[in-house]
């Protein structure tokens, strides 16, 4: 039962990282209709950039808050500079752009820091107590508890201020909210940013529990995605359980099967689930131009 | 008489792009006989001039020029994002290699490679590609993982992370050890793969692509079967990637786990795009990038850049030139044309 209660709590703290990250896809997604394949980079540069600023000698949290701010800068570039210019109608193309970004920021990473896996700080991963029979560390609460309360907040911001009704009008439709009078542009810049400080909090978290390279958040990223395929990108709630579901999924094949089992226990399951599907499930007009 | 019309929506008329490479051309006795020359010349130069090293390398050019031109009526004619080209041109590969150190022939090993891209191909394409491009480019990328994962997985069988060693190709008097038979081997099979591309630009099944690519309101409004379409431009890609995977073993004598995972599809991709995704031309172009250019940096004596060289060009090409360099000259040419 006790072993049962680990996995459990190992798999809940897993998606709530994957939902973190997830969210910030599903603001762009919802917003530019743009899947970003440079998203986890982003966060990748974030926890490089913190643990090289903190090698110098710079307390973790102002670290942490410098490489944030990184991640930041270099999502809303990425709209401003290459997103912004790709012309509606050539469908892909945001995927192909995005990836050629994935492969040059990783690249730049690795000449500017190495090939090799590094060890971060643990933030707390190190630190256990036991609650309810499961091992909890500082480290995995603050993911559950940032998580719960992150998407709890975007949650209130999209359905009960003007700002997310100014988000939801973008995404319905651009062209009509620009001529009431909202700055898309803004917005949309503004989504991406808060994406980046999304990825960047994930990827310190991921880059705290195991020795991490340039590419280690490319898995996390297809974990996402999966998920969001899952739930439906359209969605707010159904992705977002969708990720917590298949860190538990993800989690209970590792614990049953072998720590092996993790890659391919994910990756037939979407390809069965997109088999039995209906097709009704997924709105084809909103995933378009992505 | 009484005339009834009913309402006509307007919309906006569909542009169906066709480049200069997807004209249907009417060629003259004078065009085939240039083609001839053009052909004889392509096998000829290289086999007489080049030294072995290059040669070995244009064997490797022509097996690669296979897959991206299977990329380029997947992705160029159809459309469709693909991020597990090189994940078939590895399921080709160990094909091959499983089958050829068992001391099957290489019609045996062909077929066997065919086979397996086709149903490996279907498999992926049937359920994602009922609905949306997007989910192609996802559900790919998984399969790619997941193939990386089974070929580390199964060190008995493919060598696991080690890789493994594959017997050279080996056909008739041909053996693809000599890098004069490698690069006929490779040059061969990559010339039947681009007339059977050239030749889809004739057929209804390429014009359904290019119009599926396009607009797909307006190839549902025609009858066009989409999703039949997108399928078929799916298998005839994975077929392209296996066999071209298959080549590349033969003539490598050697494969590994990295030469098809994630960031070798996106190579492919980067390949693809530079040379122009919609050009025959563009797709032996992409070939030389990916094979040649790494040479050159290793060279220079900086093979980190490759990939730093590749991401950017992928972004900015994608961006600011859509034909690719293939394009350009042709924009160039036409503009020397006008000219003059």
């Amino acid at each position: 039962m006790d072993g049962l209660t680990q996995v459990l709590a190992g798999g809940i703290t897993q998606g709530c990282l994957y939902a973190l990250m997830l969210l910030g896809v599903l603001l762009v997604f919802q917003v530019s209709k743009v899947m970003s394949f440079a998203y986890g980079q982003v966060g990748m540069v974030a926890a490089f950039t913190a643990w090289a600023v903190n090698a110098a000698g710079v307390p973790v949290v102002l670290a942490l808050v410098l490489g944030a701010l990184v991640a930041v800068l270099l999502n809303a570039a990425i709209d401003v500079v290459a997103i912004r210019h790709i012309p509606s109608d050539r469908v892909g193309l945001d995927l192909v752009v995005t990836l050629g970004l994935f492969l040059l920021i990783a690249a730049v990473m690795q000449q500017l820091i190495d090939s090799n896996s590094h060890s971060f700080p643990a933030l707390g991963a190190d630190t256990q107590a036991t609650v309810l029979g499961a091992r909890i560390s500082v480290n995995d609460a603050v993911v559950v508890g940032l998580a719960v309360v992150v998407v709890t907040g975007a949650w209130l911001v999209l359905s009960r201020t003007s700002l997310g009704t100014n988000l939801r009008a973008c995404a319905e439709d651009a062209d009509i909210a620009a001529s009431t009078g909202i700055n898309v542009r803004a917005l949309r810049t503004g989504t991406w940013a808060v994406a980046g400080l999304l990825a960047s909090v994930v990827a310190v978290a991921v880059a705290s529990r195991v020795a991490v390279d340039a590419f280690y958040m490319t898995s996390v990223l297809v974990k996402v995605f999966i998920a969001g395929m899952i739930g439906g990108l359209d969605r707010f709630w159904p992705p977002l359980l969708a990720a917590v579901g298949l860190g538990v999924y993800e989690s209970l094949a590792v614990a049953t099967f072998g720590a092996d089992a993790g890659v391919p226990a994910v990756f037939l399951l979407i390809i069965a689930v997109l088999a039995v599907v209906p097709k009704r499930f997924v709105l084809d007009t909103s995933e378009a131009r992505a | 008489m009484t005339s009834t019309s009913l309402p006509v929506r307007a919309t906006r008329p569909v542009a169906v792009t066709v480049t200069a490479a997807e004209e249907k051309p009417t060629r003259s006795r004078r065009q085939v006989l240039l083609v001839v020359a053009g052909l004889l010349a392509v096998i000829a130069v290289p086999a007489l001039t080049f030294p072995a090293f290059w040669l070995f390398l244009a064997a490797q050019v022509a097996a690669y020029a296979i897959a991206t031109l299977g990329l380029n009526v997947l992705y160029g004619r159809t459309g469709q994002l693909s991020l597990a080209q090189a994940t078939f041109m590895g399921a080709g590969a160990y094909t091959g290699y499983v089958l050829g150190s068992r001391g099957h022939a290489p019609l045996v090993q062909l077929l066997a490679v065919c086979a397996v891209s086709l149903v490996a191909g279907a498999v992926v394409a049937v359920p994602t590609l009922r609905l949306s491009g997007l989910r192609l480019a996802l559900v790919t990328l998984a399969v790619g993982e997941l193939f990386a994962w089974v070929l580390v997985h199964t060190t008995d069988l493919t060598g696991g992370t080690q890789g493994a060693n594959v017997e050279p190709l080996v056909v008739g008097p041909l053996d693809a050890s000599i890098p004069l038979f490698a690069y006929l081997l490779g040059l061969l099979p990559a010339l039947v793969a681009t007339a059977l591309v050239l030749h889809l630009d004739r057929t209804q099944l390429g014009r359904r692509m290019l119009l599926v690519r396009d607009s797909e309101l307006a190839a549902r409004a025609t009858g066009v079967p989409i999703i039949q379409t997108k399928i078929v431009a799916f298998l005839l890609a994975s077929v392209f990637a296996g066999v071209a995977g298959w080549l590349y073993g033969g003539i490598n004598g050697f494969v590994s786990p990295p030469d098809f995972n994630l960031f070798a599809s996106v190579y492919l991709l980067v390949a693809v795009v530079i040379g122009g995704a919609r050009s025959v031309l563009g797709a032996w172009v992409g070939a030389a990038y990916i094979v040649v250019v790494p040479q050159v940096f290793t060279a220079l004596g900086i093979p980190n850049l490759y990939a730093l060289v590749g991401g950017a060009l992928l972004a900015l090409v994608a961006l600011l030139a859509p034909d690719g360099l293939v394009g350009l000259a042709r924009s160039a040419a036409a503009r020397v044309r006008r000219t003059a």
